[in-house]
């Protein structure tokens, strides 16, 4: 492994299945499972994917949603690089609450997080035969995550974990706005600084590991 | 945002008690060393001696020849309610026994000459003798409160059989011949009586796991009359047999006696709250699905209905805890062994006793044991916890899940749930003992991980090889699993972590950890709160704090009922601790009470008590600064049917509460902007008129420096009348403004206002008293305009300036909560020290005195007064005032008496004329002072 590699520490924040470990699931493994064990406290995945002639390696921590987990989320947050506020276009409670996950992550978090607004499930919107929206499904416009995330300074997309409509796309672009490695400087974690740089580590323990693989990833 | 709410209380609660830690009661603590429900309580006790007996024992015993016969026990014994209690006082575990009264079948007295015995046999055949140790009258006495409680319990013996019919140990004795209690099938058990239990129970000695059990029922009794003794603590230990292990389960843990003494209560919960919705419901239903899928029974609909069924009924027992994602699993798991009612119990008993706070609404127990966990890790292995301090690496986010869900997320099931035998016997610290050997057997690999990310992996690779053998250089030729170590090393290397130190670290820690919940739950509740133009963040944080020390302290009284809304009787005290006007003595004064119920009604909007974001949205109304607003948001609330149009009523009650709000102003409590000035006026004349007596002395001051008095006295009461006749004029004029210029409700034409004209002209006057009688009769209602308010205040010098600079000052959002209450008549000298602590302004008067006068070239008579440059008080610049307030003629007021006590000030040349004002300099000034000008003089002499 000779590529340039970035760990970046991202992690999934937002109310009660609204299917924050389904994208993780879609991304790490391109898989969707209907009835997945919720997460207690968090869960841990890797994903390398390569952008450009950048090797990422996403050290993603997935968080547990219902409510009373959230006073956990500090531990989770924590030095994070990038983070997904996540809410589901039929919820719209779910929308308020990522709301404040954005304003806790801005007031809390470290200064250069790179934050993604995701509103999933956009399949439950859809005819699937014609692939048109519904009207009347969704409960959260396009605009209003839009606006959020100009106001706030977010990324944003509509996906769907179980289509893997633009699943992919959310990581890449956090990936595309990761400062590299060697300007990270100081806001590099200290194990990371430690051994002078990520990029030769070699990480055999890695409990899922790159089951989409780079160039995939990269579609 | 309940949710928050709740959380606040109820750290606010923990945190109450946890600063003051509560004594537990004798009977509290011999609840919890013998898991017995609430109600017990002791009744007798004694030090006694115990052999214990059965027919099984004896056989055995004589079979392998053993000479020494029975052995016997000292402890105490102590008598509840409905149990017989006992524990070596030397040797916990080795003989200690819960024996509910019922099922002691005989009593007798054992013939001894030398002292008193009793034997008791019970329906098991189990036989105790019990040799009192103490006085014989004592020892008596406790046979009596013995045979006293068994004679009461007699009619229940009927429940009691029956409610043995549930326990699969009796159902064993039963089949084997062993019992009279006749069992039909095998009693209501756990899922795994049909989908198969988890393992190889084969690979897991099943059958010889039953028959030690069989073999110690027979010898020490079992359920309600069994004696536990080592060989107890070693059969939980080495594993439960599949059908046995619900119950002893129950047993080991005391859920058994809840469900017990409460048996029909899990059935009613069920159809009580039949079709009922809540959050906890709506929560539960996500995870059904999603608890344990892989296990057959959770395909099914009945594992997904018991499952709902135990969370569901648990979630109305306990709605302060409702429903926490990882019950869904350690429920899933329990009902595999357990029936729907032994798991409901054994939920209670874990949540209530067992593991505390774990799945509470801010989860603070869990949280406080990684605390702990962490604290012991440094203790215990200090290498590797400062590894992880090295890089990093926060353990608490890995050991969390192991915590909550008893690792039965973690490992194979099969080891989770030997786990879970050590647990419900031992308590919380088997937690510990496992999570510190899950570290100690994999040191050597943690030792490498740089990051979180990396240990997660060394321990998942290790929980899915647990089975396989441990390659250890000592034990090659055993066949060992990687389990069969860690058990070794978690219940004999780290038994030291026993119950006490687990309570100590949690002490220790307990403070740090609710701060941390506080300061999230605060956090996020602010910020759930709206935009609030005049609060900034810190201030909100003052009114957070203080609500919440308010509203909590009130309910103490009361148990809460988790809500955190503030009744009106806080709100006086919130109020009484943020505003000048308002204090709790006069609680019983009906103006403050009235005004007090107005705003409380208008905030409240309806609802019967305040919320935090409701009293954030009222007071920053009130403190708005800009006095254009600050009057509209004022007038509003007596626009109570949102017409616009005050009604006269309203007006007269609103002319009351300004003569009320402005009180401590009236009463001279406290001074106002323009008794301030005047005063300021007065100390810089005198400062002023000193500075030029020391310039025609000769001593050369420079006139950039303006040294402020540390001190000042004068006439207080002088001041005082002054201000309160202001006051009191302003209230009758504002009454008699408003009625001049209010409207008739049936009159359309807007009312002309003409200010100037009123005052003087006496004919008005005249009109205006007619006016006045008119708005205050019933058959002409009047009404006044927000706009006609306005006008009437700014019409009014002191009004005017009470709402410009006093009102929104007189909320003290700025002090901190511990910083004590504001008390409006605590410290009068303090008060008048303040002209001094903002001496900035007084300067200015000074320097502009010094200005006018440096213009004039002015001269009078005076002696010098030197000014010492060296010393730190105040310098200022000049700043010309901006503004002035024009009501008090500063050159007219001859008011103020004169200038220094002789007995303090020995400038005896400075004119005096009484002693009601003084402007007082510290004693080394006065000294420096007296020095400098001998000097001189003996200069100019010479």
């Amino acid at each position: 492994m000779t590529t340039k590699q970035t760990s970046v520490k991202l992690v999934l924040l937002g109310e009660a299945a609204v299917g924050k470990s389904s994208l993780v699931l879609r991304f790490v493994s391109n898989d969707f499972q209907e009835n997945k064990e919720p997460t207690i406290g968090a869960a841990f995945l890797t994903q390398r994917c390569t952008i450009g002639s950048k090797t990422i390696k996403f050290e993603i921590w997935d968080t547990a949603g219902q409510e009373r987990f959230a006073n956990l989320a500090p531990l989770y947050y924590r030095n994070a690089q990038a983070a997904l506020v996540v809410y589901d276009i039929t919820k719209p409670a779910s929308f308020i609450k990522a709301r404040h996950w954005v304003k806790e992550l801005h007031e809390q978090a470290s200064k250069n997080i790179v934050i993604a607004l995701v509103g999933n499930k956009f399949d439950l919107v859809v005819d699937e035969e014609t692939g048109e929206e519904i009207e009347g499904k969704r409960s959260v416009s396009s605009e209003e995550g839009q606006n959020l995330a100009d106001e706030e300074g977010l990324l944003f997309f509509e996906t769907s974990a179980k289509t893997a409509l633009n699943v992919n796309e959310v990581f890449m672009a956090i990936g595309s706005k990761i400062p590299d490695a060697s300007s990270k400087g100081p806001e590099q974690r200290l194990g990371d600084s430690s051994s002078g740089s990520t990029s030769n580590r070699i990480d055999l323990n890695a409990p899922v590991d790159s089951a989409v693989g780079g160039g995939n990833c990269a579609c | 945002m309940d949710f928050f709410k709740d959380i606040v209380t109820k750290t606010q609660n923990i945190l109450d008690n946890s600063n003051a830690p509560k004594k537990l009661s004798k009977d509290e603590l011999l609840r919890q060393e013998f898991n017995l429900p609430e109600t017990e309580k002791m009744v007798d006790e004694s030090t006694a001696e115990i052999t214990v007996s059965t027919k099984h024992l004896r056989s055995r015993l004589e079979k392998s020849g053993s000479r020494d016969g029975l052995e016997s026990y000292s402890g105490r014994l102590t008598l509840t309610n409905n149990f017989m209690l006992f524990k070596d006082s030397y040797d916990n575990m080795a003989c200690s026994f819960t024996i509910e009264l019922l099922t002691i079948q005989k009593i007798q007295r054992v013939s001894r000459s030398y002292d008193f015995a009793i034997m008791l046999t019970t329906t098991n055949d189990v036989e105790i003798i019990i040799q009192f140790v103490g006085i014989k009258s004592q020892c008596e006495r406790f046979g009596q409160s013995l045979t006293k409680l068994l004679k009461s319990s007699t009619t229940e013996v009927s429940r009691m059989s029956f409610f043995q019919m549930t326990l699969y140990s009796e159902y064993l004795l039963y089949k084997n011949n062993c019992s009279h209690l006749k069992i039909e099938g095998p009693p209501p058990g756990g899922l795994g009586w049909v989908f198969k239990f988890p393992g190889n129970s084969q690979k897991m000695n099943d059958r010889l796991k039953m028959k030690k059990w069989f073999d110690y029922f027979n010898e020490n009794g079992r359920n309600f009359a069994m004696v536990r003794n080592i060989m107890f603590y070693k059969l939980v230990s080495y594993g439960l047999p599949n059908k046995l292990r619900g119950e002893i389960w129950e047993t080991s843990c005391g859920s058994m006696y809840l469900r017990y003494f409460h048996e029909e209560e899990y059935n009613r919960l069920l159809v009580d709250y039949d079709g009922k919705t809540s959050l906890a419901i709506e929560e539960i239903e996500k995870d059904l699905n999603r608890s344990l899928p892989e296990y057959p029974a959770y395909q099914h609909d009945e594992g997904i209905n018991r499952l709902r069924r135990v969370l569901t009924a648990y979630s109305w027992k306990n709605p302060e805890i409702g429903y926490c994602q990882a019950m869904n699993i350690v429920t899933a798991a329990l009902l595999i062994y357990m029936s729907e009612e032994q798991v409901f119990w054994c939920l209670n008993v874990l949540c209530d006793r067992i593991i505390p706070g774990y799945y509470s609404r801010t989860m603070y127990g869990v949280l406080l044991d990684q605390k702990v966990f962490e604290g012991l890790l440094k203790k215990t292995i200090p290498m590797l916890s400062d590894h992880f301090a090295k890089h990093d690496i926060q353990l608490s986010i890995v050991s969390l899940p192991w915590f909550l869900s008893f690792y039965l997320n973690s490992m194979p099931l099969i080891y989770a749930f030997r786990i879970i035998d050590m647990l419900l016997l031992h308590g919380s610290k088997v937690l510990f003992q496992v999570a510190l050997a899950i570290l100690k057997t994999n040191g050597e690999q943690l030792m490498n991980c740089e990051d979180d990310g990396e240990c997660i992996a060394v321990f998942k690779d290790y929980f899915t090889s647990l089975d396989e053998p441990e390659i250890s250089l000592v034990n090659k030729d055993r066949m060992r699993t990687k389990f069969d170590n860690l058990w070794e090393v978690a219940f004999r290397e780290f038994s030291v972590v026993d119950d006490k130190i687990v309570a100590q670290y949690r002490a220790k820690f307990k403070g740090e950890v609710f701060q941390g919940i506080e300061i999230f739950v605060k956090r996020a509740e602010i910020r759930n709160l709206p935009k609030t133009q005049n609060l900034n963040q810190e201030q909100l944080s003052n009114i957070y704090d203080r609500f919440y020390s308010v509203s909590t302290k009130e309910n103490n009284s009361a148990p809460n009922k988790g809500s955190s809304t503030m009744d009106f009787e806080s709100f006086e005290v919130f109020m009484s601790q943020l505003v000048d006007w308002v204090s709790l003595e006069n609680r019983s004064d009906p103006e403050q009470t009235k005004f007090l119920s107005r705003l409380y009604m208008n905030w409240a909007n309806d609802e019967d008590e305040l919320t935090l974001e409701s009293l954030v949205v009222g007071l920053n109304k009130l403190v708005e600064r800009d006095i254009m607003n600050s009057l509209s948001n004022f007038i509003e609330l007596y626009d109570t049917n949102k017409t616009g149009k005050i009604s006269s009523e309203e007006v007269l009650q609103l002319a009351e509460d300004l003569i009320f709000i402005t009180s401590p102003w009236r009463d001279g409590y406290l001074f106002d902007e323009i008794t301030n000035k005047a005063i300021e006026t007065e100390i810089a004349k005198r400062i002023f008129e000193r500075k030029k007596l020391m310039k025609e002395q000769g001593i050369d001051t420079s006139d950039d420096e303006i040294k402020l008095p540390s001190e000042v006295r004068f006439n207080e009461n002088k001041w005082r009348n002054k201000q309160s006749e202001r006051y009191l004029s302003s209230g009758s004029n504002f009454l008699k403004l408003a009625f001049q210029y209010a409207q008739p409700e049936i009159d359309n034409d807007e009312p002309l206002i003409d200010l100037a004209d009123e005052s003087t002209d006496t004919e008005t006057k005249n009109s205006e008293k007619l006016k006045h009688n008119k708005a205050l009769d019933p058959s002409h209602p009047t009404y006044i305009t927000a706009s006609m308010f306005r006008m009437v205040i700014l019409a009014d010098v002191t009004y005017e300036s009470f709402f410009t600079n006093i009102f929104w000052r007189s909320f003290h959002i700025n002090e901190k909560v511990n910083e004590g209450n504001i008390s409006v008549a605590n410290n009068i000298r303090g008060m008048f020290n303040n002209f001094l602590a903002d001496g900035r302004r007084v300067a200015i008067e000074v320097r502009k005195r010094m200005d006018d006068a440096a213009k004039n070239g002015a001269t009078t008579t005076s002696t010098t007064n030197p000014n010492s440059t060296s010393d730190q008080q105040s310098i200022f610049t000049t700043k010309s005032r901006s503004q002035t307030l024009s009501s008090y003629n500063e050159d007219d007021d001859d008011d103020f008496g004169n200038f220094v006590s002789p007995g303090v000030d020995i400038l005896n040349d400075v004119p005096t004329g009484g002693n009601d004002w003084e402007v007082l300099h510290t004693k080394k000034e006065l000294d420096d002072e007296r020095k400098l000008i001998e000097g001189m003089k003996s200069t100019s002499i010479s």
